[in-house]
């Protein structure tokens, strides 16, 4: 076992550089998140790790080696990838036992380990079968099963779930969960699904257009993002974000007609533009004296309803738990928390804290 | 009604086509078993009066200074030629297929060039070729045949590898690197065993190809250590008196072996013209 340090990396194809310049660290028998729009560079940030990509510049360490000139079968990494690639001429259990078999282990021994895997996994009465016989989750959890065998000192999964219809993914995450807690490796995984990133990271890392926007705990992102791209990355429905200007006190903010109290930091300057950002659930009704709200759209969605509408002209939307008592096109009045209230910098993006 | 009259329509032009297909060989059985008179006779004669199959015989047995003899050497010939062009290509045609397809560079103006050879007309190409296994002392000789027809055999075989290899996934590759597998064990147990069936259908290709050739062969060879069939066949019919029916069974003859190949390499050759058509 061993962590990741990666040094100022950054990766250029011809001349056009698609990461500029990343730096993170990976602690040994951490679980770490690569999260991001599709384009942002997070799978080739995992493939360059693996060594299936090479690194333009900057350096990636694996424990205290620096991995950059070394070959992707010599850096004791295992690989989920996104559609499996098992081999499909081998059976499971050769599948399985492939790398093993390469290192040159006796044929007993691999059997052993691959069945005590397989056994471990649920694998053991398919292990005969070859992978067209198997069902997408299957497949998964075989591609899982080669990459345990062998325990590496990394594991690579690089959007492992996307393949598979909703219950299975969510079956299946908690399945690497508990398989995460059990054998403690460093993993890195790649997705772009924010829910799957925040269920399964120690830390997540946010890419976006090859850089990273912030490192932290799920907790972290959820409650202090770092600027406008991760609040509004992070999340589910995502954060609804108005323009405001702070007032010259700097202890409120207009929204719409209604004056809002705000907890701006002491570097925040009087009558400063603003972004004001607050999530869905931190939405409440109430009778009178809130914010006006027109009701375009109700979403009921079984636990929750999502109530979509306007403060003014801009397009906001509530989260409230079980049916919401509001129908379209009604009026209503909201209010929100003002310790849930996030202020960004409208020119820079930025957090303001 | 409609559906009836397509049917009898699809029908008519499967049988048409057929025929089309099937009559010159039909006729070169109804030649290889009359007899000289009945071809030469009029009006002419389609049935022949006797069946006689003493030609076949006369090819199948091997003789000093008979047909027999012209004939089965040049049988071998030809099959040492196109065998050993066809795996000749196959140990230099799938490696720079799978560097075609899978390692990064530049390479695709080469794979153009290497399509572009298989344009060039072979009169072009026979002079220096000539010269230069003649100063190898290498004239007449069936390994040499079959070195010439790698020229014709192996762009094909290049190309045909390389579009199978493309429709394999990259991560499968990819899959056995982080395995621990080299480029050679990821080529022996992974991408080998899955390009079974191109490799057959390039064979078959290969051997097809060259088991048809003329020109080189009439050119570079000139006796029987090394003349193929299909020049042997245009000598039965540069004598003085030309014996049609002969030469009619020879032609039969020298198609069956291919046509044997086809007929059992046939499940592995749909499978490789097709692979990629088909989700793995």
């Amino acid at each position: 076992m061993s962590g990741v340090t990666i040094n100022n990396v950054k990766k250029a194809y011809g001349g056009f550089e698609i990461l500029h310049g990343i730096d993170a660290e990976i602690q040994d028998g951490e679980f770490v998140v690569l999260v991001g729009p599709s384009g942002c560079g997070k799978s080739t940030l995992l493939r360059m790790i693996a060594g299936l990509e090479g690194v333009t510049s900057g350096t990636i360490a694996i424990g205290d080696r620096v991995v950059n000139e070394v070959h992707a079968k010599d850096r004791d990494i295992a690989m989920v990838f996104q559609n499996y690639a098992l081999y499909p001429h081998m059976t499971v259990e050769q599948n399985m036992g492939f790398s093993l078999k390469l290192a040159g282990r006796k044929a007993p021994a691999i059997r052993t380990s691959v069945e005590q895997v397989a056994g471990f996994l649920g694998l053991s009465p398919l292990l005969r079968r070859y992978p067209r016989q198997l069902s997408g989750g299957q497949r998964q959890r075989v591609a899982m099963g080669r990459a345990l065998v062998r325990n590496p000192k990394v594991f690579l999964f690089d959007e492992p779930l996307s393949n598979l219809d909703a219950k299975l993914r969510v079956q299946m995450r908690s399945e690497i969960k508990s398989l995460h807690r059990q054998f403690p490796t460093t993993a890195v995984y790649v997705t772009h699904d924010q829910v799957e990133a925040m269920t399964l990271a120690d830390r997540i890392i946010v890419m976006c257009g090859g850089r990273i926007e912030q490192v932290g705990t799920p907790g972290e992102l959820y409650e202090q993002p770092a600027n406008l791209f991760v609040a509004g990355f992070i999340g589910s429905p995502a954060m609804n974000f108005l323009p405001g200007e702070l007032a010259d006190d700097v202890t409120s903010v207009l929204l719409g007609e209604q004056r809002v109290s705000v907890k701006a930091p002491g570097h925040a300057k009087p009558r400063q533009r603003v972004t004001v950002g607050f999530r869905p659930e931190h939405v409440r009704f109430c009778d009178s004296g809130g914010i006006h709200f027109k009701v375009a759209d109700v979403e009921f969605t079984g636990a929750n309803s999502y109530v979509t509408g306007h403060i003014g002209r801009e397009q906001i939307c509530a989260s409230i738990g079980g049916r919401a008592h509001v129908k379209a096109g009604q009026s209503a009045s909201i209010a929100i928390d003002p310790a849930s209230i996030h202020l960004f910098d409208t020119t820079t993006g930025k957090a303001l804290a | 009604m409609r559906r009836i009259f397509w049917r009898i329509a699809l029908y008519t032009s499967v049988l048409l086509v057929t025929t089309i297909i099937l009559a010159p060989v039909c006729w070169m059985f109804i030649m290889s078993v009359s007899s000289m008179t009945d071809l030469t006779a009029r009006p002419m004669q389609w049935l022949p009066a006797t069946m006689d199959f003493s030609r076949y015989r006369m090819l199948l047995t091997f003789e000093p200074n008979s047909p027999g003899e012209i004939f089965l050497l040049a049988l071998r010939n030809t099959f040492l030629a196109a065998a050993g062009a066809s795996i000749l290509s196959l140990i230099v045609g799938f490696p720079a297929a799978y560097s075609f397809s899978r390692l990064p560079g530049r390479r695709a103006p080469l794979l153009y060039l290497v399509l572009s050879t298989y344009m060039l007309p072979s009169a072009a190409l026979i002079l220096p070729i000539y010269i230069a296994l003649s100063a190898f002392g290498l004239l007449n000789t069936p390994f040499s045949l079959a070195v010439v027809y790698c020229s014709i055999v192996l762009p094909f075989v290049v190309w045909l590898l390389t579009g199978n290899l493309n429709t394999l996934p990259r991560e499968i590759d990819q899959a056995a690197a982080m395995d621990g597998a080299n480029l050679w064990q990821t080529i022996r147990h992974v991408v080998l065993p899955l390009s079974g069936a191109a490799i057959g259908t390039a064979a078959l290709f290969g051997l097809l190809l060259a088991w048809d050739e003329f020109f080189f062969s009439l050119i570079l060879t000139n006796d029987l250590r090394a003349k193929t069939l299909s020049v042997a066949i245009a000598d039965f019919a540069a004598g003085r008196a030309t014996d049609y029916p002969l030469i009619a069974t020879a032609g039969l003859l020298s198609a069956l072996p291919p046509v044997f190949i086809a007929f059992f390499l046939q499940r592995s050759l749909v499978k490789g013209l097709a692979a990629g058509s088909v989700k793995g």
